[in-house]
């Protein structure tokens, strides 16, 4: 469907993790087979599949969330787990992290509205065809446009479709209409033409229902077989995705095979009318607060997770790596043998975690860890792992620079008082290197709020994940992501602020009491 | 005579090819006070970094009780306990108060409780003068208060020699008088010492040995009668004519 060509442009990591896939060798790894049937889906592309946050309509729970998933993929989902004698379980991946996860053995099918393409089946098998989706054309209601019988029938008419899609290609087909540039995104188009900019725009039917669902001055037509576009079945049928040599193929096929036209029309029908709209009257800003809310909430406190531990551990992992690096060169050939094997290590670590992108390390982490060793992680805790050491691999390097910009005399003073290097550390150089390198920790942490929004790639529903799905079914791109820059903005100023505050706190006070009475004095503590 | 403390024999310490000390001998004794005088890069602070090897000697042997503490088996951080340093830049922890710079040593390397430490590093800061300033940060104090700070500092950790690095050599003027002082005071408690410095009238009156350090040997030593009074080489001599007629 459009969405593979569309949104392979936007992710930047997406090569680099289909190479990954291609370079294991799909060897069969099943997912744990307890009786369930583990459907990949991103959750947010109405009306094929969506997050709610109930379990109206026969909703299906999402692993490891509070929300559930619903939609024409949802449905078809339930009917193949059922032949197969298993129960659902919808795994919320983002879309590129669909194929990994399905070859390392993460999910058994994926049900994505995806197209068989041939690019896709180098990697992966697929099933016969659950759903064959028609080119339509969205017009005015009440242009004469509404009447045509063919593509033929647009003569003068300025017609568009969305950008890098077959859609577009698809404009050529129709004689004497006048292409316009093509667009961003539906909602875009939408607009354009209510306000007459364009006559009407090529789409897909689940679209065009929704179009006229959302706003009754719009309609979609439908062309007989002979009137209507030609379309290359691997870009209109839809198919679920299998792992090569699945055994369960020939029983999906035939669950498949049992469900008639008319059925797959209700139910499409069906996930149109319970996909979840955004109510266009009123305040946009309290709309999608109150529908989306709760949703929002969680990924804004999944992404202070993420950074929080993250940076956390990574400053306590770059604090350990900075101390053992300024060990001073020992006496004995044994001891200076052992700390230069370690030092070594160290550097590979932190080259390796600085030198590649965290989407790669999460993806090899999680998917490559399954298809490989067949190490099955929680992806929380890969998330928190990655995010982890990738930035001790950061704050390590900071603070080798915080250490060495302590001035030389404070080493040779705890020196010259018989202090060890552990003793002088933790004594005297940390708690300044500290001080020092706090500007530059509050930037990873700012860094981390910002840059695991990548983690959603192994399924981490953090706030741009959570961002991508309500746009993804409200179509509110525009309002959508205005709310979530400024919760990121709120959460990476207030924590500038505090980490200020920290910084003031540990300057002390500025003035000091003279003492008269010693005695009386508290005794510090040398922390 | 008593056996010396430390005992330095043939000393030598290159940076690269550059030789800053070739062939140093010389022994302290307990209770001795030395003066080291000589040229700015003579080798005198040179010579004292490696006393308590904050230099490493490039060969030579440095004998601490007659026990060299250059073998693998020496307890260095024990030694340096014993040893204590003073340094130009007097180097307080800037992290720490006044009085937890005293404190710090006597608790991480002699493992003293808390109170006894603070005790301790109170009587001692009473001695230099700066029992107000407790709970001041280095950064908060002049120069010559820090040096007393941290001459308090080396004292705490009950040393069997202090070491000092030309101690008032970043200090104005009016602050210099505090600080020789305290080290007076300090000599005559019988503490042996070994001081890197310009000033000479306080070498000439606190030393028992001076020894007058050119080009990275001992030129000549002796007692500041001796050293000041009857100088025998002609570069003493040269040296002391252009220092004396400032004291």
């Amino acid at each position: 469907m459009m969405k593979g060509f569309n949104r392979r442009l936007l992710a930047v990591g997406a090569t680099v993790i289909a190479a990954l896939g291609l370079a294991w060798p799909a060897q069969t790894t099943h997912a744990a087979d307890n009786g369930t049937f583990k459907v990949g889906m991103e959750a947010g592309y109405a009306p094929f599949n969506w997050t709610q946050s109930t379990s109206a309509n026969g909703a299906v729970k999402i692993q490891g969330s509070q929300d559930y998933a619903n939609g024409y993929d949802v449905q078809m989902a339930k009917k193949v787990a059922k032949a197969l004698g298993k129960k659902v379980v919808v795994v919320k991946t983002d879309w590129d992290g669909l194929a990994p996860a399905l070859t390392s053995g993460k999910i058994d099918a994926i049900i994505a509205g995806m197209s068989p393409t041939a690019e896709r089946r180098k990697t992966i098998d697929f099933s016969s065809t659950y759903y064959a989706s028609k080119l339509t054309v969205v017009v005015r209601r009440d242009s004469k446009w509404a009447k045509a019988k063919s593509i033929n029938d647009f003569k003068g008419a300025k017609i568009t479709a969305q950008l890098s899609t077959f859609h577009y290609q698809a404009i050529k087909q129709m004689k004497g209409v006048i292409k316009e540039t093509a667009m961003n995104n539906f909602p875009a188009m939408r607009v354009a033409l209510e306000s007459g900019t364009i006559d009407g725009y090529v789409s897909e039917v689940p679209e065009g229902i929704t179009a006229q669902d959302a706003n009754p001055n719009l309609t979609y037509l439908k062309f007989s077989k002979a009137n209507g576009f030609k379309t290359d079945p691997a870009d209109v049928d839809l198919a679920i995705g299998l792992r090569k040599g699945d055994p369960d193929k020939a029983t999906i096929n035939e669950t498949l095979a049992k469900i008639s036209t008319a059925e797959r029309n209700h139910l499409m029908d069906e996930a149109v009318a319970n996909q979840p709209t955004t109510d266009k009257q009123g305040n946009w800003l309290l709309a999608i607060l109150k529908q989306y809310g709760p949703m929002l909430l969680r990924g804004t406190g999944m992404t202070l997770l993420l950074a929080l531990v993250g940076t956390l551990v990574g400053f306590i992992i770059g604090l350990l790596v900075g101390v053992i690096r300024t060990i001073p060169r020992q006496k004995k050939a044994a001891q200076r043998g052992l700390l230069a094997v370690g030092n070594w290590l160290l550097s590979v670590y932190i080259e390796v975690f600085r030198g590649t992108p965290m989407i790669v390390q999460a993806a090899v982490l999680y998917y490559g860890a399954a298809q490989v060793m067949h190490i099955n992680m929680d992806k929380t805790l890969a998330a928190l792992v990655i995010v982890s050491i990738n930035t001790g691999a950061y704050i390590a390097e900071i603070m080798r620079g915080g250490i060495i910009s302590v001035d030389e005399g404070q080493f040779e003073a705890t020196h010259a008082l018989g202090m060890t290097h552990w003793q002088t550390m933790t004594k005297v150089i940390l708690p300044q290197a500290i001080r020092n390198s706090l500007p530059a920790v509050t930037n990873e942490f700012i860094v981390n709020i910002k840059d695991t929004s990548v983690l959603s790639v192994i399924s981490v529903s953090e706030l741009f994940f959570t961002g991508e799905t309500i746009s993804g079914q409200s179509f509110q791109f525009f309002h959508t992501y205005l709310i979530v820059s400024a919760i990121y903005l709120i959460m990476t100023f207030t924590i500038s602020r505090l980490f200020r505050l920290i910084e003031k706190r540990l300057d002390g006070p500025k003035n000091y009491n003279v003492e008269n009475n010693q005695m009386q004095v508290v005794t510090p503590t040398i922390k | 005579m008593t056996e010396p403390i430390i005992e330095v024999r043939n000393l030598k310490k290159t940076f690269g090819t550059h030789e800053v000390l070739s062939d140093i001998n010389f022994a302290v004794e307990k209770g001795q006070v030395i003066s080291i005088i000589g040229r700015s890069g003579s080798g005198k602070s040179t010579l004292l970094r490696n006393i308590n090897l904050l230099e490493t000697p490039t060969s030579g042997d440095i004998l601490f009780h007659g026990e060299s503490i250059l073998a693998d088996k020496f307890d260095l951080p024990l030694y340096r306990a014993h040893v204590g340093m003073v340094f130009q830049s007097f180097n307080l922890f800037n992290n720490l108060t006044v009085l937890q710079n005293v404190m710090v040593g006597q608790q991480t390397v002699l493992k003293r409780d808390a109170d006894s430490a603070k005790k301790h590093a109170l009587e001692l800061l009473a001695q230099v003068g700066m029992d107000p300033y407790i709970n001041a940060k280095p950064s908060q104090l002049s120069g010559g208060q820090e040096q007393r700070v941290a001459i308090a500092r080396a004292e705490a950790m009950d040393p069997e020699v202090l070491l000092f690095d030309e101690p008032t050599s970043a200090l104005d003027p009016e602050m210099v008088d505090d600080v020789l002082n305290a080290m007076t005071a300090l000599a005559h408690t019988g503490l042996t010492m070994i001081i890197v410095t310009h000033e000479m009238a306080f070498a000439r009156d606190v030393s028992d040995k001076v020894v007058f350090m050119n080009q990275g040997v001992i030129a000549e030593s002796g007692t500041p009668d001796e050293l000041f009074g009857h100088p025998q080489k002609p570069e003493t001599q040269e040296f002391l004519k252009r220092y004396l007629n400032r004291v």
